[in-house]
């Protein structure tokens, strides 16, 4: 009467609900970072009430969401924020928080003791870019690196499951030794992410100021792979600089081996995000991804989240996505990488090509073994 | 007399053949089959292992003499899924 959960052959399966959602609770933040995505929705979007978002945490628990990640903006601004995760608590869900780290002192530490709020809590992410003031707030107001330090200290300190995301851009980038010893060896955390600016949101408008060259790109690169040997399994990446050089050995290693392509690849397959999780804005539109948020698939209150999850356009768009060749996408046709391709990130690609049956050029395989970089 | 009655933690996602049951204080899953699933809808209050068999037997074409599994069932999914309510006997 009860089996293990074993992933599906062939084709994903969509289960009746999203395991998980990112909610960004608030578009309201202190900081204004120049490379935040999410940037124009807070500017235009207005915040629901709380009422409105616990009756939607009653709805994602009921339809058996496990998890929550809450994000803004900055969710520590809003001052219902501990009502909020009690309610996501009462609705029989966990949660993860993202945060500039700048508002957590003392009393928000303390705040967490109330009921389980600690016990479903998965994980809390600070985001640090630099060791220090001038790295850090070099995109960001000024002291805020001293803020965001005291905040991730003391969450280490009081034993949250702390985690950091280190977001590298064209300030930071000859700065990652120096970060990777504060927050490993300084601090002490087990491990940190690295990810990279990209064209979305204020990153448009500063793009030039924050987002790598080609050059700064391949120098992330060996920095990175210098420090995940010195710390070994402790450097993780998922997208960015270290998660493409990644990449980019695992193919260079099969191409070598005779291989053409490799299971699961040469389709746009890079993310299955949208078989498992979805995303609500802070107005309450709910979209594939929050960093996809013009394709909104309703609105919580006046959309079930369910007929949203399995019916939406958008989503349902994203998923046939993934079966698509890669050879079937205007000049990629003959390409010789196509079986190990999977075409890049669906939003780094929305953004540069203003649609989603399309690669990311900018760094594909075809760039970074032969040169070739096509124009955007 | 032993009664059983599903964790209010626990949550359910429904499947086509059967449910996924989530409880988030202790973030395991367990994945139910139809009959499992249909065991899970009596939970929502507490009932003996012999209510529940009656109950598969009469909703369940093929199912015969299920007590034994039913309780097998009900025991591997204590105490993180289920609760068990020993209550003193009657006689």
């Amino acid at each position: 009467m009860t089996n293990r959960p074993t992933p599906e052959k062939g084709r994903i399966a969509v289960p009746s609900a999203p395991e998980e959602i990112d909610v960004s609770l608030t578009g309201r933040c202190n900081l204004a970072c120049r490379y935040c995505f999410y940037a124009d929705e807070m500017a235009a979007l207005e915040d629901l009430p709380a009422r409105q978002w616990m009756d939607f945490f009653s709805e994602a628990g009921g339809i058996g969401v496990q998890r929550l990640t809450l994000s803004g903006g900055e969710v520590f601004t809003r001052p219902d924020l501990f009502i909020l995760i009690d309610s996501l608590i009462e609705n029989r869900m966990r949660y993860s928080i993202l945060t500039n780290g700048t508002l957590i002192d003392q009393k928000v530490i303390s705040a967490f003791d109330g009921g389980k709020r600690r016990l479903r809590l998965d994980s809390i992410q600070v985001s640090i870019d630099g060791s220090c003031a001038a790295v850090h707030d070099a995109s960001r107001p000024p002291a805020s690196f001293e803020r965001a330090l005291r905040g991730l200290r003391l969450l280490k300190a009081e034993g949250f499951p702390v985690t950091v995301r280190v977001t590298i851009n064209r300030h930071n980038v000859r700065d990652l030794p120096a970060i990777a010893r504060l927050l490993l060896d300084d601090v002490g955390l087990r491990s940190f992410g690295t990810n990279s600016a990209d064209r979305f949101g204020s990153a448009r408008c500063y793009g030039q100021d924050v987002v790598l060259n080609p050059e700064e790109w391949d120098e992330a690169v060996r920095i990175l792979q210098a420090l995940v040997i010195q710390y070994p399994g402790r450097i993780r990446a998922t997208a960015g600089p270290l998660a493409f050089a990644e990449d980019m050995e695992r193919i260079g290693k099969a191409m070598a081996e005779g291989l053409t392509g490799l299971p699961g690849r040469g389709r746009l397959s890079a993310c299955g995000g949208v078989f498992s999780k979805m995303a609500v804005l802070h107005d309450g539109s709910m979209t594939p991804c929050n960093m996809l948020p013009g394709l909104v698939m309703g609105k919580i209150g006046e959309t079930a989240v369910q007929e949203a999850w399995l019916r939406g356009r958008a989503i349902r768009g994203l998923r046939e996505r993934y079966e698509t060749p890669i050879t079937s996408i205007p000049g990629c046709g003959d390409c010789r990488f196509a079986g190990f391709c999977t075409g890049g990130c669906p939003a780094v690609v929305y953004a540069q090509h203003g649609t989603l049956h399309a690669v990311n050029r900018e760094h594909c395989c075809r760039s970074h073994f032969e040169g070739r970089n096509d124009p955007v | 007399m032993k009664r059983y009655s599903s964790n209010p933690v626990v949550s359910v996602r429904e499947e086509p053949e059967g449910g996924l049951l989530y409880n988030p204080d202790t973030d395991e899953v367990v994945l139910l089959n139809g009959t499992g699933r249909l065991i899970w809808g009596m939970l929502d209050c507490p009932r003996t292992a012999a209510e529940i068999a009656a109950f598969v037997e009469a909703e369940t074409l093929d199912a015969e003499n299920v007590a034994g599994d039913v309780v097998s069932f009900l025991e591997s999914l204590l105490p993180d899924f289920v609760i068990r309510h020993d209550e003193p006997s009657d006689t």
